[in-house]
């Protein structure tokens, strides 16, 4: 049996959370993915959901976007719907495998949309993929640019209209483990410039530990909440802190309340 | 094998095996005619074999663009109507099936003697493939980019014109290479039953008049002109998607 987490909104948020998960089930044909997840996460805060593969992580994160609609409950971002906050265009989403369109280059594809979004306060994108460190890879298709490079172009293009909430799932997921860990680092340095309210979904818990402030952990399906761990670690959680005594505690703690979930 | 030679290469083995075949087994010039008297009657007949080949390829052109321009409005019709779609796949299977030769006399009775039976034939053997592989081309694009042009808000338009339909041209470059090469014969074909000038007809005179020479000029021109329309579908290919074939940089 499961307690259902109602989260608290962080310190020091507006009182409207970024984004409101209230009772949320998704059913498919009589087939039961998720089941009464409540959730806030608050205003520029970086919250990390994790759990076993097949729990409705994902599930969870396209209903976030507006691209499924929960069976019931409700979620809004900054108290609108999905679909309204949508056509505000303020989400961005970055999946695991990059979504870029392969007949544009790099730039062209960053700069796609803000093409489509019309955004009047987006990003420059040459600045942004120099940012990310792509500078020589502008005029490059998607074919010719390393899983890693495609990763981060997803990232940009995810970014560059500036939405209110960033939404990423697994997005270092389909990388080997020496990229994942740059890239996990190189992701923290940017989203902590820019304090964007961002959910991550990943099978990870170093990378949940390194990127959040807080973490859901997901029970198998049905998935539910089955456990929010605080993360209080130093904003910048470099090398040095990875190897703390605390961090390693909280993986300690998180692995602990995974195999919870998922035996219970 | 460098292209440069290829061409070469293949008219001098062709030139080898038609003298062989010739020498081995003795045939008549009626059947077989040494390629000089071939050459000689292209030389004498360059004006009428100029002419009829002009009008095989306005036959041939003209029916190919607009079997383009059908296919083109019937794939993207298919994608937005699920129900024209249900309607309209059978006819489509139908007319591909269809043999050329129960079709032309329906055409030849409809439409009399005019470039329009002509024109239609082309039309009708053409616009499958080219349908074919644009609505594959729709159908196989990646959900996930999809999905995120749908969080972007994307209109319709928007999605068909910066995802579905650059996911298609491949696909459509692809068709091309069968389709506008089946556009020439098919033009001869339909000379074949409905027409007294073209390719078409000259081949039907040339077996009517036991003319060796001129039926292997004929074949040769046709021939010419199909590896001429692979030609351009290949160049029209890189024209279409240049980014499957850049070396590193978009040029």
């Amino acid at each position: 049996m499961f307690k259902h987490f109602s989260s608290m909104p962080a310190i020091g948020t507006d009182s409207i959370p970024a984004l409101n998960v209230a009772s949320v089930s998704k059913e498919y044909a009589d087939n039961s993915v998720i089941e009464g997840i409540n959730l806030s996460v608050g205003k520029g805060e970086f919250v990390a959901l994790i759990g076993a593969s097949g729990c409705g992580k994902t599930t969870l994160l396209r209903m976030c976007a507006g691209l499924e609609e929960p069976t019931s409950g409700s979620i809004e971002i900054f108290g609108k719907r999905p679909a309204s906050a949508t056509s505000a265009h303020e989400i961005g989403v970055a999946f695991q495998r990059p979504a870029l369109v392969p007949s544009r280059t790099a730039l062209e594809n960053v700069r796609l949309t803000l093409k489509i979004t019309a955004a009047k306060s987006g990003m420059d994108p040459l600045a942004l993929l120099t940012n990310f460190g792509l500078a020589d890879a502008i005029d490059r298709y998607p074919h010719q640019l390393s899983g890693g490079m495609q990763q981060r172009v997803n990232i940009a293009c995810a970014i560059v209209h500036q939405p209110a909430l960033l939404l990423l799932d697994e997005p270092f997921g389909a990388l080997d483990e020496i990229t994942r860990e740059r890239l996990v680092d190189w992701l923290a340095g940017i989203l902590r410039e820019s304090s964007r309210t961002t959910l991550l979904v990943t099978h990870s818990v170093e990378e949940a530990i390194t990127l959040s402030s807080r973490i859901f952990v997901m029970s198998r399906r049905p998935g539910r909440i089955a456990a929010e761990i605080k993360v209080t670690l130093p904003p910048v959680r470099d090398f040095a802190v990875r190897q703390s005594e605390r961090f390693l505690e909280l993986v300690r703690q998180t692995r602990d309340a995974l195999h919870a979930a998922i035996v219970d | 094998m460098n292209s440069r030679i290829a061409a070469p290469l293949f008219v001098i083995s062709a030139l080898i095996i038609w003298y062989g075949v010739r020498w081995i087994g003795h045939l008549a010039p009626t059947v077989l005619p040494p390629p000089e008297l071939v050459l000689s009657l292209m030389i004498q007949e360059w004006r009428s074999l100029l002419w009829n080949t002009s009008v095989t390829l306005a036959t041939a052109i003209t029916g190919y663009f607009f079997a383009n321009v059908i296919a083109i409005l019937l794939a993207i019709a298919f994608l937005y109507f699920d129900l024209l779609k249900s309607l309209a796949t059978p006819w489509v299977v139908v007319l591909k099936n269809l043999p050329i030769v129960s079709v032309a006399s329906l055409l030849i009775i409809t439409f009399g003697d005019s470039p329009m039976p002509r024109i239609l034939v082309v039309v009708l053997i053409c616009f499958h493939p080219l349908l074919a592989n644009l609505m594959k081309g729709f159908e196989q694009v990646d959900p996930n980019l999809i999905a995120r042009f749908q969080t972007l808000h994307a209109s319709r338009f928007q999605l068909f014109r910066y995802v579905l339909w650059p996911n298609a041209l491949p696909y459509y470059a692809a068709a091309h290479e069968v389709a506008f090469t089946s556009s020439i014969v098919a033009a001869v074909l339909a000379e074949f039953f409905f027409s007294r000038q073209g390719l078409g007809f000259v081949l039907t005179q040339a077996m009517n008049d036991y003319r060796g020479d001129r039926l292997w000029a004929t074949n040769i021109i046709i021939a010419t002109l199909s590896a001429a329309a692979l030609s351009i579908s290949v160049l029209a290919e890189r024209l279409l998607i240049p980014w499957q074939h850049s070396n590193g940089k978009k040029r």
